[in-house]
């Protein structure tokens, strides 16, 4: 277990490969070595540590595939990304049921919440597994990649193409829908 | 309203984590994520591998600029079959069983001894070398790997009614060192295997064999754990099925030469259907049977053979070295088809077409020929080759036209023909199979394009991975192989 202080003073215990998802925290464990002493979080708060641990708790697929990539990684050193994002796709299609609900859930949260989730996530260094789920929506089996009027409502983004612009955009990516 | 103020920074690092298709999507969000995207050389590398069906793999610290530079020298090399380098690799004659993975050629001979030699097939940077030769110790009958992993599966027989698979290194042959127990033994109740199909697609493995009166046993075990998941023998199969394929570690398809409205004694036989069942990679449960493809009609008095079902291999991890891997969901499975020994034919069908059953939680869905062939696969005549690793990917190279003999064919189906641009070569128009065999004429559509180039040398088949054209000669005993 991991000691995991925040900014605003809480103390979360948490496991240790759930937290090491995180770069900052697996590089901040690794130069304490095996020590008690709780990690300092100043840049994120309670009620976004909450959120952002939770999709480690919850039943999703990031569970399996990120073990799995741990014990796969034992043997060969670490790829620019991690290959596990390009493999198993079927596994997060297969597992979509499981985690919809759930993620129905955990994206309702207020457009403040959101922004902070995406900071920390990107102080945290768990981006790969956190932020992509805002844009690739494991519920769809085509890449489970969101379409752009669900992307902005979801982070509340205007759309400022004129019509003729959005016409001629959505012309050239058509091919990407049949790929 | 107001925008999220989400820094720019910030964007590209998510971005970068995205597929083609999403960075594609979010291009059409607003000007802003749009001029990002654009203005990022990184984020216009992965459309482009996504448009390749490549993902990422152990990228040097290349430049963005040198990457694409790479990736559109591999795509044009591919393009027009203009190999970069040619070398010739003596090899063991007539090997019992031979595989080619992730860029490594193994085979395995039975006489006089057990040997087993695995080659690391060159690059453009790099000559071939044998990475493996030795004595497996055990009289196998045929096996797998996953260079990627580490892993070969040697399938072998003992004592006489106990089927083993002894889980590899291999690159020293050793117990591999993930699998909780180096063999995974399973009862077979007789004496005999026979027509043998084995396969690995990350930690599962699956074989489906034939015992002493044909009565067909599949079964797939995750070899990390030796959990048995899953283990059928007739008759809690289709009938008549003829071949298996591992889609991935938790599908496969089942290619059976009748439909389900066959009776026994009526004159004609079925038309064939390929049947999609998905399973749990982690403990064993029932497999759920998704869908079954019906193949096209024939006429009364004709019959389908054989069905053979073959798809690229598959790689749990990115190939050591690689800049860039095929991504397992971009593969194209070749679907050979013998109607009366006397004609024969090749459906091809990309993967992501099966895979979009596999969500399906109810009954099994059953979807006619016309409903789902003309415009998901592409139907044409042909000869079935006769060994096997002539997919890779989403390309497939075609055997040997006796007419000319030194002629190599490829077929690529890894292509964006209504991208802006997509010009450089040309798409086949439908085809249309207006056989007497047909109870009315086959179209297909899906796109793809015909390659063809000839050769300085003539060869007796050929074999495709990512970066090679391999050429195998009649005694068998050379590979010629073609870098791109």
């Amino acid at each position: 277990m991991v000691l995991l202080v925040t900014s605003d003073n809480e103390q979360f215990q948490t496991e240790k490969d759930i937290v090491e998802r995180s770069v900052l925290i697996k590089n901040m464990l690794e130069d304490v070595g095996e020590s008690d002493q709780p990690i300092p979080l100043p840049n994120v708060s309670s009620s976004v540590l909450k959120k952002v641990t939770q999709p480690s708790t919850g039943p999703t697929e990031i569970d399996v595939r990120g073990r799995y990539l741990s014990t796969a990684s034992t043997t060969v050193e670490s790829p620019s990304r991690p290959p596990i994002l390009e493999q198993s796709q079927d596994e997060t299609r297969k597992r979509t049921t499981d985690i919809s609900e759930w993620d129905q859930k955990f994206i309702t949260v207020d457009q403040e919440m959101l922004f902070e989730i995406i900071l920390a996530a990107n102080y945290l260094d768990i981006k790969s597994l956190l932020c992509r789920r805002w844009l690739q929506d494991g519920s769809q089996h085509d890449q489970g990649a969101r379409p752009p009027e669900e992307i902005r409502k979801l982070f509340n983004i205007v759309n400022d193409f004129t019509p003729e612009e959005e016409a001629q955009i959505k012309k050239e990516n058509e091919w990407a829908e049949d790929r | 309203m107001t925008n999220l103020a989400v820094p720019v920074e910030i964007l590209l690092g998510i971005f970068y984590w995205l597929d083609g298709k999403a960075i594609v999507r979010c291009c059409s969000v607003c000007r802003l994520w749009r001029e990002t995207v654009e203005s990022s050389t990184e984020l216009q590398y992965s459309v482009e591998l996504w448009a390749e069906g490549l993902g990422r793999g152990y990228e040097s610290c290349l430049d963005p600029v040198d990457k694409m530079q790479k990736l559109h020298r591999w795509r044009r090399a591919w393009r027009s079959l203009d190999w970069t380098s040619r070398t010739v690799i003596p090899i063991e004659s007539n090997p019992r069983a031979y595989e080619l993975v992730g860029g490594v050629f193994a085979q395995q001979n039975t006489w006089p001894e057990s040997d087993f030699t695995a080659i690391q097939l060159p690059t453009m940077d790099r000559d071939a070398q044998i990475s493996t030769n030795g004595n497996i110790g055990v009289h196998s009958h045929d096996f797998a790997m996953d260079p990627t992993q580490d892993l070969v599966v040697f399938l072998h027989q003992y004592p006489d009614e106990t089927g083993n698979f002894e889980l590899k290194s291999l690159s020293t042959l050793g117990p591999h060192p993930l699998a909780l127990s180096p063999r995974i033994s399973f009862p077979i109740r007789d004496h005999i295997l026979q027509r043998i199909f084995l396969q690995v697609a990350e930690d599962v493995v699956g074989l489906l064999f034939r015992n002493s009166e044909s009565l067909l046993r599949l079964v797939i075990f995750n070899w990390r754990t030796g959990t048995e998941l899953v283990d059928l023998a007739s008759p809690q199969f289709p009938n008549f099925v003829s071949d298996f394929a591992l889609m991935s570690p938790g599908a496969y398809i089942l290619a059976s030469t009748n439909d389900s409205t066959y009776r026994r004694g009526l004159p004609t036989k079925g038309i064939g259907e390929i049947h999609i069942f998905t399973f749990k990679r982690t403990h064993s449960e029932s497999p759920h049977h998704v869908a079954t493809l019906q193949l096209p009609h024939i006429n009364s008095g004709r019959s389908l053979h054989r069905i053979i079902a073959h798809s690229g291999p598959f790689c749990a991890l990115p190939i050591k070295g690689a800049q860039f891997n095929k991504s397992n969901d971009k593969r194209i499975c070749v679907i050979s088809l013998a109607y009366d020994m006397a004609e024969f034919y090749q459906i091809y069908v990309h993967h992501r077409y099966f895979e979009r059953y596999f969500t399906n939680d109810g009954v099994p869905l059953t979807i006619l020929w016309e409903e789902w062939g003309p415009q998901n696969s592409r139907m044409l005549s042909g000869r079935p080759a006769f060994w096997l690793r002539y997919v890779h990917g989403e390309r497939v190279v075609c055997p040997v036209d006796p007419t000319h003999p030194s002629r190599v064919e490829v077929l690529d189906f890894g292509i964006s023909p209504s991208r802006p641009g997509f010009d450089d070569i040309s798409v086949a128009e439908p085809t249309t199979l207006a056989s007497a065999l047909f109870k009315k004429p086959v179209t297909t559509f899906l796109p793809y394009c015909h390659l063809r180039r000839d050769l300085p040398d003539q060869h007796h088949l050929f074999l495709i991975d990512q970066d090679r054209l391999i050429g195998v000669n009649e005694r068998v005993d050379k590979l010629t192989v073609y870098i791109f």
